[in-house]
């Protein structure tokens, strides 16, 4: 029952902070030098022409008006339309957070596996070799901007040994996954940068929970290092590990600007790009809006699975 | 591949003025050669969807408004102008059959082509050509083509295929300002939903946009003009990264990659399988010295920037040769009314004894550009690395385009522009100069009398008079304009070897009909 509480205070908590994104994005958005009318007319335009655009998109409202217009809109299921092309915007978004989230959850189901296994076996012999190697290449990756390892990746197997499409281009309403070869190197990046972080946090965890007092125990008892390992030590280990892959859930669902840019995949990253570039405020809006919620999903799922997984937080 | 140097970058209206205009006869009739096309001598074959890549994609999907490169070539496809221009400039029947000058070159009477069809299947009459007109003129509606049509007074239909413009002034190159980019025939009906319902009347039919990603278009099965028609569809799609997009295209990705950096030339020039262009243009870079603002207020202080920069190393540096230098005239060399004028070259001692003339000599300035228009900030630079040599500071601030557009152009007494070549004296120098010009960020006259030359030269109907005039003002504006022409530069893009036809565009566009893949 408490644990129930939990969950829904997080949840009322969860809707605040959409609230509050949703206001500070606005407001930024609107703050910055600019707008779609100044965006998609140029440096050429005339100051009456541009006043005459903003007119006709509504941008000489007032802002709270726009906001609260916006707002009703969004309660009421209807994301309003873009004012950079006058599409509307639920379609576009359901057909890119689907493509993110195809991009996002490969790497996650391949990456978070991967990294705490690596994390593992890089802590059971700290400063051996394996480790040294690993905490080399993490420090190395984690270092190293997805966009250099992605344009090094597109060099690499793309120009140099060509072997892999360079760009992820997909057809209108194409199933990413009906051309696997055009996600390896986009997920290959970012499953590199994952692992560098996640296997060097579940090294750290994995090492103060092995100097703990009930695995020396374990140990002197004689037990077989792979059952202190599974048995006793990780039970310890996952809950802050998982709290980091849930962390990163938000960022494989909505974070992938770089990533979906330098392969032109067509995603929420992408997106929001070129919304950004051409101040498509209620675009802004609704990616924005979306990528919150799936970081706050993400944490609330780590929340309730440390939950589960530890019977002190139950009670 | 090298094209021939300045192909007929402004040439004059030998047709409609010797014939059609003084004498109100008829132009040109009938369905429209190829020779405006592009052509490469062996049968076209038929099929094969063109997927054309580029940097950016478009600001919006409506001709008339949009004023990025991308939606003009989305315009291109899926839209037809009245007229289209040959290799020579020449305007050439498109969705107009003739077209006739009366009173001198003020009216203007246009025949509409029968049996066209819109995509929505409307049929194309005088109404939709008198409401693209209409729209044009209008502040509210007509977006980055307001005035694209000329100085129209007045628009009316004449019977179902028939139009009378009546200018503000006689204007004799109405015939080849229709073939403007921003002169597409739009449908009266959802005229001003185009942004979100395109509905043309040419050779692709709109099927997709995935904003920032691709749009779609397939080929239009009643094409008024089947003979040069040869793709199934064409896909428009957008890859920012340099390197993205020429593994794209090595890859077989996409067939065609367009304004791309000069670097990515370059590399793929020697490409076996690949043809790469680099191709004269009437394209130009700007340093706006605006002359309704310190210091430029004062012409020395102008003069005396022009004198500074060092042209033919900026061609070397900032375009890798890929150009040719200006000579602050927005006419490239080669075109038709350029007269002879002293070239402006590097002189900074006479730069520096102007700069005290005018009582200035120890300036700083902030100079505004931006990397999204590459590559004017290595222009900035070199300009600003000149002027330090004389004791001028320029600071080069390299901002965002948004940015830029919104609190740089018209605002900032010195920044980089950008401009494309243009058909007509009207686009080139008209709009740009005159007080009253759209594109005369300053609404300045730069020199006195000007304003009366460029109207004089505009109503010219004669060419040789014309001439005259245009070298008249020309000289003028070398002296004394508010802006800087460092160099012209060439157009660059690499299509593989199964592209057939395709020409570089002299006008910013590239044309898809008359293009096809080989097997």
């Amino acid at each position: 029952m408490q644990a129930l509480g939990f969950i829904l205070r997080r949840v009322l908590l969860l809707v605040v902070v959409l609230f509050a994104v949703s206001v500070l994005t606005f407001a930024i958005v609107n703050v910055l030098p600019g707008d779609v009318a100044t965006a998609v007319l140029g440096d050429m335009a005339t100051p009456d022409q541009v006043l005459a655009v903003r007119k006709t998109l509504g941008l000489d409202q007032p802002l709270a008006e726009r906001y609260l217009r916006w707002l009703l809109g969004v309660l009421q299921g209807d994301f309003g339309r873009s004012l950079q092309h006058g599409q509307p915007i639920g379609p576009i978004l359901m057909g890119r957070l689907g493509n993110s989230a195809i991009l996002g959850l490969i790497t996650l189901a391949i990456a978070a596996p991967l990294a705490v296994a690596l994390g593992v076996m890089a802590a059971l012999k700290p400063g051996g070799v394996l480790d040294r190697v690993i905490g080399g290449i993490a420090v190395g990756a984690y270092a190293l901007p997805e966009y250099v390892i992605g344009l090094f990746g597109i060099l690499a197997f793309s120009i140099w040994w060509p072997v892999l499409p360079g760009s992820s281009l997909m057809d209108p309403n194409e199933n990413p996954l009906a051309r696997p070869e055009a996600l390896i190197l986009p997920i290959g990046v970012l499953i590199t940068g994952m692992l560098a972080f996640i296997s060097q946090v579940t090294r750290a965890s994995m090492i103060q929970v092995m100097g703990s007092a009930y695995i020396r125990t374990a140990v002197l008892k004689g037990v077989p290092r792979w059952r202190v390992v599974m048995k006793h030590a990780m039970p310890n280990l996952l809950p802050p590990t998982i709290a980091e892959i849930g962390m990163y859930f938000g960022y494989v669902i909505g974070g992938l600007v770089v990533v979906e840019t330098l392969f032109s995949y067509a995603g929420l990253g992408q997106l929001v790009t070129n919304a950004v570039s051409y101040r498509d405020v209620p675009v802004i809006q609704a990616v924005v809006l979306i990528v919150a919620a799936a970081y706050g999903i993400g944490n609330l799922l780590a929340d309730v699975a440390a939950l589960l997984m530890n019977p002190r937080l139950r009670s | 591949m090298t094209l021939s140097r300045f192909p007929n970058l402004i040439l004059p209206r030998r047709g409609l003025l010797g014939g059609a205009m003084a004498l109100g006869g008829a132009a040109v009739a009938g369905l429209p050669t190829r020779a405006g096309y592009a052509q490469s001598g062996v049968a076209p074959r038929k099929g094969g969807v063109l997927r054309f890549c580029r940097p950016d994609p478009p600001d919006m999907l409506d001709p008339m408004q949009t004023n990025s490169f991308s939606g003009m070539e989305f315009g291109q496809m899926v839209y037809d102008n009245l007229v289209t221009l040959d290799d020579k400039a020449q305007p050439t029947p498109q969705l107009a059959t003739e077209w006739t000058a009366e009173k001198g070159g003020q009216e203007w009477v246009v025949t509409i082509r029968e049996g066209v069809k819109f995509h929505s299947g409307d049929t194309l009459t005088s109404a939709d050509v008198v409401a693209t007109i209409e729209r044009s003129m209008d502040r509210s509606r007509a977006g980055a083509g307001l005035g694209c049509f000329g100085p129209v007074a007045a628009v009316s239909a004449e019977g179902p295929h028939k139009i009378r413009v009546a200018m503000t002034m006689p204007f004799g190159e109405f015939p080849v300002v229709l073939a403007y980019r921003a002169c597409r025939i739009l449908p009266a009906k959802g005229i001003d939903s185009l942004r979100d319902t395109p509905n043309g009347t040419g050779p692709f039919k709109f099927k997709d946009f995935q904003p920032g990603a691709s749009i779609t278009m397939e080929r239009n099965p009643d094409y008024w003009n089947p003979d040069v028609l040869h793709l199934d569809g064409v896909r428009m799609v957008f890859i920012r990264e340099a390197v993205a997009m020429q593994a794209a295209i090595r890859g077989g990705q996409v067939d065609l990659i367009t304004q791309i950096p000069l670097e990515t030339y370059l590399t793929m020039r020697n490409a076996r399988g690949f043809k790469a262009y680099s191709a004269p243009t009437g394209d130009y870079h700007t340093i706006q010295i605006m002359a309704n603002m310190d210091p430029f207020k004062n012409a020395k202080v102008r003069e005396a920037f022009q004198y500074i920069p060092d042209r033919k190393a900026i061609v070397a540096s900032a375009l890798f040769g890929q150009g040719v230098p200006g000579n602050d005239v927005v006419l490239p060399p080669g075109s038709f009314y350029l007269p002879e004028l002293p070239v402006i070259d590097q002189d900074l001692p006479r730069a520096k004894k102007l700069l005290e003339e005018a009582g200035v000599s120890n300036l700083t300035i902030d100079a505004y550009t931006t990397s999204d228009r590459q590559p004017a900030p290595k222009m900035i630079l070199a300009f600003s690395e000149a002027a330090a040599k004389i004791g001028v500071t320029v600071r080069v601030r390299d901002i965002p385009y948004t940015e830029y557009a919104a609190n740089v152009a018209r605002k900032m007494p010195m920044y980089s522009s950008y401009f494309s070549g243009s058909a007509t004296l009207y686009d080139a120098i008209y709009k740009i100069h005159h007080s009253k010009g759209i594109y005369n960020y300053g609404n300045t006259e730069v020199a006195p009398g000007l304003d009366g030359k460029l109207d004089a030269m505009i109503a010219e109907v004669d060419t040789a008079r014309r001439k005259e005039i245009a070298a008249d003002v020309l000289r003028l504006l070398q002296r004394h304009s508010d802006r800087m022409v460092p160099y012209f530069r060439n157009y660059v893009g690499v299509t593989s070897d199964k592209v057939q036809g395709f020409q570089p565009p002299k006008y910013g566009t590239i044309e898809t009909r008359g293009t096809w893949l080989s097997a």
